[in-house]
């Protein structure tokens, strides 16, 4: 690590240290409102303005930066307010191709006052993102939006979405594409909340009626959709991995306290399996990091970490089902319905970001230069 | 040393262990100046990758498991495959050994650990001999006897271990690598119905899971520093090493097919290395547990290993 990070990090630590009894709130699971207060205090005492540019309301510094302070609120045992997830996918879009639109919406979001949504996946857009079907038909001086987004974590907090639409002809594939930043209380939205696997609301899905979007609120060029979007997944594969790598090294030390005496060898195996992956993710991932914060862009490599994090994400919290698993199964306190309703989300890691499959494609395709024959083997 | 020094090291390395001198490649380390074989990673990688990359065989654990004690003809006595407990124990007044010697060739002096002490002694005060079991290319020997509890001096076995399992995982990362490499030339040149075996997602995505484990052993290697005394950092690249070669050798016994499976493939040379290698100083299935212990006995206080 340079030795400004290095520092940062010191001050940091002693900072959250000082505050130790005042932040415990955020050592328990917390819902969005808790989130908001723990963003409202990190963003009055500057720590997350840092690694982002000034001219966005940030305090400056290598994006190096942010991750130090994921690490060392994991390290303290704070919950990582969950809104940080989508800090590190749509903040360095915003900055690099709407530096305007950042200026104005970057502050409120580290401030945890106007939450974002990420407007990307459809019912037939997954993992295939090209196939966006959403329209953003060009009127006038603006757009006007048709369609419908799924899977948008926090899209029943956010008060804006960065929503991917189709400019282009509809057999126009990626080169039709262009990201907008839509008010979500303009009329015409329609945003409602999905209930997940786990009980829990995780994601929201979004519908645009005849919404009218300013020509001002385009992220990128017209058609340059795909740009953005493939600048975008460097970050959500990258510095995401990196934050849940802190997460998942914190949730291994509590695993690690309270794994029950006398545990079998093969119980244990489960939790060396998890530390395993989990460093190994942190070695792969702290090299992505600093790329990214140099400007590097690591293209098809980051589909690596991406694959690592699905891994270590079921590492850690099979390790956590095969050691907590009284608590687990039978428990209805609020630490076990948490872990339960995690072990839920570790199973989707390996999905959502583009699922582990298409990583591989990627992975035989572009880094290993596998041949692909005649037909397409898929 | 920047990365044409490096990149110059693994080609002579590449050339050395082409020859039949296994005590080749430390003189000319000594002559380079180079000391320590582990301490630095991308050193080591370029040493111990490229020697298990190439099946070699070399003194190069000798010399970093003897530190200090090193010199021309020693040799570093090594457990038992599948174990870690040091070869030499105290009987009474005598100490009973049992362990192997990689490099038996040339050999003027044995050095026995016994947990707390090194022994030196003379070859021929051992008995035992050649042993071919699963990879005879390993050309090792089986030392047994018992010794007269005579000139010691203290010596802490972890060390060795640890050191021991830094050395091994880097070889395993390259043995991993060469099994990787024949299997996508392998698919690559080969069709089947009409296309490459590449080109079916099955075989890509099995591929791509070993690519991503023997990354995954690399980037630990090189991120977590040679500490002798820190016992996780040694077991955690040794096993994600172990694991991620036994993985890409599996891959690899598969997709070569019945071509693998000929004693004129070079595949099998390097399945029995890998094997081998994975069990010295512990089988990566036996550190998984031995890592889940040593957190729990910890508990949370544990900070991660890699540094930003």
């Amino acid at each position: 690590m340079s030795s400004v990070a290095d520092r940062h990090g010191g001050v940091l630590r002693a900072w959250l240290e000082e505050r130790r009894e005042a932040l415990d709130p955020f050592r328990r699971p917390c819902g969005i409102e808790d989130d908001r207060r723990l963003m409202r205090i990190l963003f009055d005492a500057g720590w997350s303005r840092w690694g982002w540019p000034e001219q966005a309301g940030g305090l400056g510094g290598s994006a190096v930066l942010r991750a130090v302070l994921y690490d060392e609120l994991a390290a303290a045992g704070v919950r990582i307010p969950e809104p940080f997830v989508l800090l590190e996918t749509l903040g360095p879009v915003l900055t690099r191709y709407a530096p305007e639109l950042a200026g104005r919406h970057l502050t409120d979001y580290l401030s945890g006052e106007r939450l974002w949504g990420q407007g990307f996946s459809e019912a037939e857009a997954g993992s295939d993102l090209a196939s966006v079907r959403t329209r953003a038909r060009q009127d006038g001086d603006g757009f006007v939006l048709n369609g419908h987004k799924l899977w948008t974590t926090l899209g029943q907090f956010a008060r804006w979405a960065a929503v991917l639409a189709r400019t282009g002809a509809l057999d126009s594939g990626h080169r039709g594409l262009s990201l907008l930043w839509v008010d979500l209380t303009a009329p015409g939205v329609t945003v409602r909340p999905i209930r997940a696997a786990n009980g829990r609301d995780e994601f929201a899905e979004m519908y645009f009626d005849d919404v009218r979007v300013p020509a001002g609120h385009l992220i990128g060029g017209v058609d340059e959709g795909w740009a953005v979007a493939m600048y975008l997944l460097q970050f959500e594969r990258g510095t995401y991995a990196w934050l849940r790598q802190a997460v998942l090294h914190h949730r291994i030390g509590t695993i690690a306290a309270t794994a029950p005496e006398g545990a079998g060898r093969t119980r244990l195996a489960s939790l060396g399996r998890a530390h395993l992956a989990a460093t190994a993710l942190r070695a792969k991932s702290r090299g992505t990091v600093h790329r990214l914060a140099a400007g590097l862009n690591p293209g098809p490599l980051i589909s690596v970490d991406k694959l690592l994090l699905s891994r270590a994400e079921h590492a850690v919290f099979d390790a956590a089902r095969r050691l907590r698993w009284a608590d687990l199964a039978l428990s209805d306190d609020e630490e076990a319905a948490a872990l339960r309703a995690e072990w839920f989300c570790s199973r989707a890691s390996s999905i959502f970001g583009g699922a582990a499959e298409v990583q591989r494609d990627i992975v035989a395709d572009h880094v290993l230069a596998l041949p692909k024959g005649d037909r397409r083997g898929r | 040393m920047d990365a044409d020094e490096i990149a110059l090291l693994a080609e002579t390395a590449e050339h050395v262990f082409a020859g039949d001198d296994p005590e080749r490649m430390v003189a000319e380390l000594a002559e380079a100046g180079i000391g320590d074989p582990v301490a630095d990673p991308a050193v080591a990688a370029a040493l111990l990758g490229t020697q298990g990359r190439v099946v070699g065989r070399s003194t190069l654990l000798d010399l970093a498991l003897a530190g200090d004690d090193h010199a021309g003809g020693v040799r570093v006595v090594l457990p038992l495959p599948g174990t870690w407990r040091p070869p030499g124990s105290r009987d009474g007044g005598a100490i009973d050994v049992d362990g192997i010697v990689l490099i038996p060739e040339k050999a003027t002096r044995y050095l026995v650990h016994t947990g707390s002490h090194v022994v030196p002694v003379a070859p021929e005060a051992l008995h035992g001999g050649p042993v071919e079991g699963f990879d005879p290319g390993l050309g090792a020997h089986r030392v047994i006897g018992t010794l007269p509890s005579g000139a010691a001096a203290e010596r802490a076995w972890h060390r060795v271990v640890g050191t021991g399992r830094r050395a091994i995982a880097h070889e395993l990362a390259g043995a991993g690598q060469r099994a990787l490499d024949l299997a996508i030339e392998y698919v690559g040149t080969r069709h089947q119905f009409g296309r490459p075996i590449a080109a079916a997602q099955a075989v890509r995505h099995r591929l791509v899971d070993a690519h991503v484990g023997l990354e995954a052993a690399r980037a630990a290697l090189d991120a977590i520093p040679a500490d002798p005394g820190g016992e996780l950092g040694a077991l955690t690249v040794k096993a994600l090493a172990g694991r991620a070669a036994l993985a890409a050798v599996a891959a690899a016994q598969q997709l070569c097919g019945a071509m693998g499976f000929t004693a004129e493939h070079p595949l099998h040379a390097v399945v029995r290395r890998a094997y081998l290698l994975d069990s010295l100083f512990g089988c990566a299935e036996d550190l998984e547990p031995e890592i889940g212990a040593l957190l729990a006995a910890r508990g949370a206080r544990s900070a991660p290993l890699v540094a930003l």
